[in-house]
C-alpha cells in the first residue's frame, strides 16, 4: 500500500493550488461518510515511488465545534473509518502572515507525526517587506521548512524531494515543550487519559484528553459525553478547576499559543513595525463600499448573466445540433418499435435536452471560479450580508444562491461553506427559488407565443423583456419571507455571527480555475448520465405503454385507405397526419394520459387544462420535460424545440373542447409562474436529501414548493382573468 | 479607566465604538461562544495590533496581517486600547 500525506492548511493560502501543482489530473473527489464534508485526494508521484495526497479542508485550528470540523482531527489521528492512516502531513503556510498560520502548525506540532512545512506566497511576503529566514524557522520548529510559489510552480521539485526523505526517516516531529503552554493542563490531562484507561473503555490518548480539557462544550466533549454519560461532565469540570487557569481555558490557550509564536517571529522574521496598507486594501475602498462596491457588484453580476446566457448560445447550439443529428441517425438506423422510441425520445432527447445545458454550466463555474481565486467572492458577501441579515442568513448564504440561478444542485453543494446547520438548510431549502437554467426555455417559449411585443416605459424596455425580468424576481421576492419564515418556524435560531477573513487579491491561476471548471463539469455530465437517464426512462415508458393493439390496426387501417387514395406530396402529407394523430391518441392512452385525465380537476382552476397538467406532471424530472411534452401532445412530435415557430402557432391555435383558445395570456402567465416556484426537478430533490441527510427535507421542499407554485399560479390566473387580460 | 494618550483618541473603548483608522492594540477577547473562539484562532488576542478599516452594520478590521470582517454588534464585548508608548506586540496585559 502507498504511503499517505495529509495536506492540511488555513483557507485563501494556495492550498488548491498546491495540491493541483502536485497532484495534477489525478485527484477523485468524493464525501466523507455521514458528513457533508468534501474528500479530496490526488496521486502525487515522488523519487522513489507514488504516495496518497489527502486535501483535508482548509481551517484555522485543529478544535473541533462541529462535526464537519471533527472529520481533520479524525483522520489525523487515523480514527476516520475508511481512511488509511497518515504517514506525514504536509502543512501549508502562508508567508504573508506568518503568525496567524503558525497557530495550525502549533496544534500539528502535538501529533506527533511527521511534519513538513510549505512555506508559499514567498513573493506576496517580499512585496510586503516582510523577510523571513526559513533555515531558522526549521531550526525553530524542528521541522523541514520549504519555500515555495505554488502559482509559478516555483519549490515544487524542492519540496518533493523533502516529503520523499521525511517519508523515509519517518521521524515524528518533537512536540512543543516551551513553558507557555501551561504544564498544568498537561497535568490535568494525563490525569483525565489515566482515568479514563481504569474504568475499563477505550483509552484516550494524553492528546484526546488535552483536547476534551480545553476545549469547552466542544464537539469531542458532547460525542463522549453521550457514549460515556453525563457523570463525565462533571468529571471534566473538575480536572478544568483543579488546574487552576482562569476559564475559559481555550482563551489562555489561545493566548498562550500566540505568545510563543510572537516569540519565535522575533527570531526568524523581519517585518515591517507598522501594520501595513496592502494593494488589497486600497482595492477594498472602492470594491467594498456601501455605494460604489455595491454598484460595481451589481455590475460584474449583470455581466456574468450575460456571459452565462449569450456566451454559451453558440455552444449550446452545437450541442443541441449534435443530438439531433444523433436522434436522427438512430430513428433511421433502427426499426421502429420500443427499442427506437427509447433511444430517440428518452435516451436523446431526454438526456440531450440537459446535457444542452452543459456550456451554461461551465461558464457558471468558471466565471464563480475566477471571482473566487481572484479573492472577489469574501467582498461579495460582505456586501450582501446585510441583506441577509434582514431575512435571518448570514452573507455566507450569499455565494450558494447566486449559483442557484444556473442550477440548484451547485448552489446546494456550495451551503457546505455555511457552518450553521439551520441557516445551511433554510439556504438549502429557498436555493430552487432562484430561476435556473432550465426555466428559461420554459419562459421563452410563453412569452414569444402570448406576450404582446410593445414597448413600455417610454420605449426604454419591452413588454417581453419586462415579464422575463418579472419572472426571475419572483423567486428572489419570495425567498425573503419564506427565508425568514423558516428561521421563525422549522429552523429557529438567532441571526448567526458572521465572521469572514478577507483574503489579498491575487490574479487567478489558469490551472486551479480550470480543474474547477473540469470537475464540475463532469461531475454535471455524471449526473445527466445517472439519476436523469432513470427518470427520464421512467417518464418515457409511462408516456408510451400501453400501446393498445386496437388503436394501432385503426390508424395502420387509415394509412392504407390514404395510400389508396392519394400519392406523391398529398400521400407523405396525409401519412403525416395520420402519424400524428396515432401519436397523440396514443399518448392520452398511455399510463401518463391516463394520470393527466384524473388530475384535471385539480388543475382547471388555473385555466389548465389535462394536457397542461400532464405537461407539467411529465417534467417532475426535469422542467425542460414541459415543452417536449407539450409538442407532442399538440401532434408535432416531440422535436420541436423551444425556439420552433411551429410549436408557438399551434399553442396558440390550441383550443378547448367548445372551441375557445386554451392559451391566453393568463393561462401563459399561470403556467410561467408555476415554473417559476414549482420542485419539478428531481435532481435538486435528491441533492437536498443527500446535503441535509434526510428525505424529509427533501419532501418538506417539495410540498412547500408546490403548494406556493400553485397558490401562485391561482392567484395569477383568477386575478388577470378578472382584469380582463 | 483612562490612560495616558492624545486626548482624541479614546483610550479603551469597544472595538464597535473605535474609530476608523485608527491604530489600537486589542486588550481583551472574552467569552466562549464558537465564534469568540474562532476569532481567537485568527489572532484576535490581547496584544495583537488592530485598526478598523470599514464600519457600518459589518465592520472591516485588520489584526496584524488578517482583514477580517464581522457585525458591529458582534464586535461590541471585544476591547481595544491606544497603542501603549514602547509595548511590543503580542507582550502579555
Amino acid at each position: 500500500m502507498s504511503p499517505t500525506i495529509a495536506l492540511i492548511g488555513n483557507p485563501n493560502t494556495g492550498k488548491t493550488t498546491l495540491f493541483n501543482a502536485l497532484t495534477g489530473l489525478s485527484q477523485q473527489v468524493g464525501n466523507y461518510p455521514g458528513v457533508t464534508v468534501e474528500r479530496k485526494q490526488g496521486r502525487l508521484r515522488l523519487a522513489q515511488g507514488e504516495v496518497e495526497l489527502l486535501d483535508l479542508p482548509g481551517t484555522y485550528s485543529l478544535s473541533a465545534r462541529a462535526p464537519d470540523e471533527m472529520i481533520t482531527v479524525d483522520v489525523l489521528l487515523g480514527k476516520q473509518a475508511g481512511t488509511a492512516r497518515v504517514d506525514l502531513v504536509l502543512a501549508i503556510a502562508d508567508g504573508s502572515n506568518l503568525r496567524r498560520n503558525l497557530y495550525l502548525i502549533s496544534q500539528l506540532l502535538e501529533l506527533k507525526l511527521p511534519l513538513v512545512v510549505a512555506l508559499n506566497m514567498s513573493d506576496l511576503a517580499q512585496a510586503r517587506d516582510i523577510h523571513i529566514d526559513a533555515a531558522a524557522l526549521a531550526g525553530e520548529l524542528g521541522v523541514p521548512v520549504v519555500p515555495v510559489c505554488a502559482h509559478r510552480r516555483q519549490g515544487i521539485p524542492e519540496l518533493k524531494q523533502v516529503l520523499q526523505t521525511a517519508l523515509g526517516t519517518g521521524r515524528p516531529a518533537a512536540p512543543l515543550t516551551s513553558p507557555q503552554f501551561l504544564p498544568a493542563l498537561h497535568e490535568q490531562a494525563a490525569r483525565l487519559a489515566a482515568l479514563s484507561a481504569e474504568n475499563g473503555q477505550p483509552p484516550l490518548s494524553s492528546l484526546e484528553a488535552w483536547y476534551l480539557l480545553v476545549e469547552e462544550e466542544g464537539h469531542p466533549e458532547q460525542r463522549l459525553i453521550a457514549a460515556r454519560g453525563p457523570q463525565l461532565a462533571s468529571q471534566l469540570a473538575r480536572l478544568r478547576r483543579d488546574t487552576g487557569i482562569p476559564a475559559p481555558l481555550s482563551a489562555q490557550v489561545a493566548q498562550a499559543r500566540y505568545q510563543w509564536i510572537d516569540g519565535l517571529l522575533a527570531r526568524c522574521v523581519l517585518q515591517p513595525t507598522r501594520l501595513h496598507t496592502s494593494r488589497s486594501d486600497r482595492l477594498d475602498r472602492l470594491l467594498t463600499h456601501r455605494l460604489w462596491g455595491t454598484l460595481l457588484f451589481a455590475l460584474i453580476t449583470a455581466c456574468g448573466f450575460q456571459a452565462i446566457y449569450r456566451g454559451a448560445a453558440p455552444l449550446m447550439d452545437w450541442v443541441d445540433g449534435f443530438f439531433g443529428v444523433l436522434g436522427q441517425t438512430l430513428r433511421q438506423a433502427l426499426p421502429p418499435g420500443p427499442l427506437q422510441s427509447m433511444l430517440v425520445d428518452g435516451v436523446v432527447a431526454g438526456v440531450g435536452g440537459v446535457l444542452v445545458f452543459l456550456p451554461q454550466i461551465a461558464i457558471l463555474f468558471l466565471f464563480i471560479a475566477l471571482l473566487e481565486d481572484f479573492g472577489y467572492m469574501a467582498r461579495a458577501a460582505f456586501l450582501m450580508d446585510r441583506l441577509l441579515t434582514f431575512c435571518g442568513l448570514s452573507g455566507k448564504s450569499f455565494i450558494p444562491l447566486v449559483s442557484s440561478f444556473a442550477c440548484a444542485v451547485p448552489g446546494i453543494m456550495a451551503t457546505r461553506t455555511i457552518e450553521d446547520r439551520r441557516d445551511r438548510f433554510t439556504t438549502i431549502l429557498v436555493a430552487p427559488l432562484m430561476s435556473c437554467s432550465a426555466r428559461l426555455p420554459v419562459y421563452t417559449l410563453f412569452i414569444a407565443a402570448f406576450i404582446p411585443d410593445r414597448a413600455v416605459l417610454g420605449g426604454w424596455f419591452g413588454l417581453q423583456g419586462l415579464t422575463l425580468l418579472a419572472m426571475y424576481s419572483l423567486g428572489v421576492v419570495l425567498a425573503v419571507p419564506i427565508a425568514w419564515l423558516l428561521k421563525k418556524t422549522l429552523l429557529t435560531g438567532e441571526t448567526p455571527p458572521f465572521l469572514l477573513e478577507l483574503p489579498s487579491y491575487k490574479w487567478p491561476d489558469p490551472r486551479t480555475v480550470f480543474m474547477r471548471v473540469y470537475l464540475n463539469s463532469r461531475a454535471f455530465v455524471v449526473r445527466a448520465g445517472g439519476i436523469i437517464l432513470a427518470t427520464t426512462m421512467a417518464m418515457w415508458a409511462l408516456a408510451y405503454f400501453p400501446r393498445p393493439e386496437a388503436v394501432l390496426a385503426r390508424y395502420e387501417a387509415q394509412r392504407q385507405a390514404a395510400g389508396q387514395s392519394s400519392a406523391g406530396s398529398k400521400l407523405e402529407q396525409a401519412i403525416g397526419a395520420i402519424d400524428e394523430a396515432e401519436a397523440a391518441e396514443l399518448l392520452r392512452g398511455s399510463y401518463l394520459g391516463q394520470a393527466g385525465g384524473a388530475i384535471e380537476p385539480l388543475v382547471r382552476p388555473l385555466g389548465w387544462d389535462w394536457s397542461i397538467g400532464m405537461a407539467a406532471l411529465a417534467s417532475l424530472p426535469a422542467r425542460e420535460v414541459v415543452i417536449s411534452v407539450l409538442g407532442t401532445i399538440y401532434s408535432l412530435g416531440s422535436a420541436q424545440d423551444e425556439n420552433s415557430a411551429d410549436l408557438r402557432h399551434a399553442l396558440a391555435q390550441a383550443t378547448r373542447a367548445d372551441g375557445t383558445p386554451l392559451f391566453t395570456v393568463p393561462v401563459a402567465l399561470s403556467i410561467m409562474v408555476f415554473f417559476a416556484l414549482c420542485a419539478q426537478c428531481i435532481s435538486t430533490l435528491a441533492v437536498i436529501q443527500r446535503e441535509t441527510g434526510a428525505w424529509q427535507w427533501a419532501l418538506i421542499a417539495f410540498a412547500y414548493l408546490t403548494g406556493l407554485a400553485y397558490a401562485g399560479s391561482l392567484a395569477i390566473y383568477q386575478l388577470t382573468g378578472r382584469l380582463g387580460w | 479607566m483612562r490612560l495616558p494618550g492624545p486626548p482624541y483618541l479614546p483610550s479603551l473603548s469597544a472595538l464597535s465604538q473605535w474609530p476608523v483608522g485608527v491604530d489600537g492594540v486589542i486588550s481583551a477577547v472574552p467569552g466562549t461562544s464558537r465564534l469568540f473562539c474562532r476569532l481567537r484562532e485568527m489572532g484576535v488576542v490581547p496584544g495583537m495590533r488592530i485598526r478598523v478599516l470599514r464600519t457600518g452594520a459589518s465592520l472591516v478590521v485588520q489584526v496584524e496581517e488578517s482583514r477580517l470582517c464581522l457585525r458591529r454588534r458582534d464586535a461590541a464585548p471585544i476591547l481595544v486600547s491606544s497603542h501603549p508608548a514602547g509595548a511590543a506586540p503580542g507582550a502579555p496585559h
